[in-house]
């Protein structure tokens, strides 16, 4: 069985705005304004606690965390990968 | 003075000659002019701005007819701004609503103090009402019925101008742009009304210009606090009305998305918005044409904390 992947933060996005539901990041170098569920905040706390150091991607959820939870997590993460903030580690 | 108190022979001298200086809403434009039609058509959309006899001014804009063949085979008309043209020609009968969508470009691309965002803006007891929507969503129409027949003050039918603290709306009294059938609705809701004659067959349609009401342009420097963001959106397939609460967050986006200067202002116009709907609640209201059921709605939303 491989390893989960491990995701290291490359950046931080500058600004953000949030509710109890989404947050919405403004991200200065593509001049986006990307909305996410709000556990990408969480997530994001977890890689710049971990910073500079990588993180796995099963560390960013919990052990008793539901299927649905642990998908939106990993989309989330690939968003970040997507957009730069975050980069996969082989 | 006002502006239509000026002799119209003076007008026109001054239009083809040194220059005119109006007070378009927030700005001063100088208009220089050898078209026919401009002459009138200023005078019943700006005719109750003060004249300004300074040679002081924001923007600098002329509206000419097409030389050459194009002074008389299909004859067009150019809009410059400080001697570029931003916009290709246009048949010449479209000479005002040319004037009026250039001296929008002209705000939207050079006025940078303020996040734009492209939504109509009135007031009502202080509080701003923000419109924002794409083409057809029926925001200039509920624009011009809160404006003209429910006692909401016109900050803008186009531009809503916000502080960078996000802590106020400005105003930009201008006239109101109306297309296709909400030409007439108005017209038959506000008899008597102030408007250019209505030119057809122009890229948004059939348009009509309507002047701002007195309270709108007496008042073009008190600005509005945030109060209630509302998408409108115009279905006839609907039985009646829904409005729902939009998030912050969506809205904030959706804002950020309308915005003329977003990508100008990065950052800044970022933390605006978000100070911005941080004070303001937000809806989304989809009707089905009937405007006074609209508007009941929208003065109960108007009294939401």
């Amino acid at each position: 069985m491989e390893p989960p992947p491990r995701f290291r933060l490359l950046k931080q996005p500058l600004s953000s705005y949030q509710d109890g539901s989404n947050i919405v990041y403004y991200l200065p170098e593509s001049k986006q304004t990307l909305m996410l569920p709000i556990v990408a905040s969480e997530i994001l706390a977890k890689l710049s606690a971990a910073f500079p150091a990588s993180i796995r991607l099963d560390s960013l959820y919990d052990s008793n965390s539901s299927k649905q939870t642990r998908k939106t997590v990993k989309k989330i993460v690939n968003v970040f990968s997507d957009i730069g903030l975050t980069e996969e580690l082989e | 003075m006002k502006l239509a108190e000026v002799e119209s022979a003076q007008l026109s001298h001054l239009l083809q000659g040194e220059g005119l200086i109006v007070q378009t809403g927030r700005f001063t434009s100088r208009i220089n002019s050898s078209s026919e039609n401009i002459s009138n058509d200023i005078l019943t959309l700006y005719g109750n701005t003060d004249f300004i006899e300074s040679k002081l001014y924001d923007f600098n804009v002329e509206i000419n007819p097409g030389k050459g063949l194009r002074k008389w085979l299909r004859p067009q008309i150019t809009f410059s701004f400080s001697s570029i043209q931003p916009f290709t020609p246009l048949p010449a009968n479209q000479a005002t609503p040319m004037l009026e969508w250039g001296l929008n470009w002209c705000v939207s691309n050079h006025y940078h103090q303020n996040i734009i965002i492209h939504a109509a803006v009135l007031e009502k007891n202080g509080k701003a009402l923000i419109l924002p929507g794409q083409p057809g969503a029926g925001k200039s129409t509920l624009c011009a019925a809160l404006a003209y027949s429910a006692g909401f003050r016109l900050l803008s039918d186009e531009l809503t101008l916000i502080e960078l603290d996000g802590s106020k709306v400005n105003p930009n009294p201008r006239p109101v742009s109306l297309k296709n059938k909400s030409i007439d609705i108005i017209r038959e809701m506000v008899p008597g009304i102030l408007c250019t004659e209505t030119v057809h067959d122009t890229q948004k349609g059939s348009v009509s210009l309507f002047r701002p009401a007195d309270k709108a342009v007496e008042n073009a420097n008190k600005p509005a606090k945030p109060g209630i963001v509302l998408f409108p959106k115009f279905n006839p397939d609907i039985a009646e009305y829904e409005l729902i609460e939009v998030s912050r967050p969506h809205a904030l986006v959706e804002l950020a998305n309308q915005s003329f200067n977003y990508p100008v202002l990065c950052q800044q116009g970022f933390e605006a918005l978000s100070a911005f709907i941080d004070s303001s609640q937000c809806f989304r209201l989809e009707y089905n044409g009937d405007l006074a059921k609209a508007i009941e709605i929208i003065e109960d939303l108007m009294l939401y904390e």
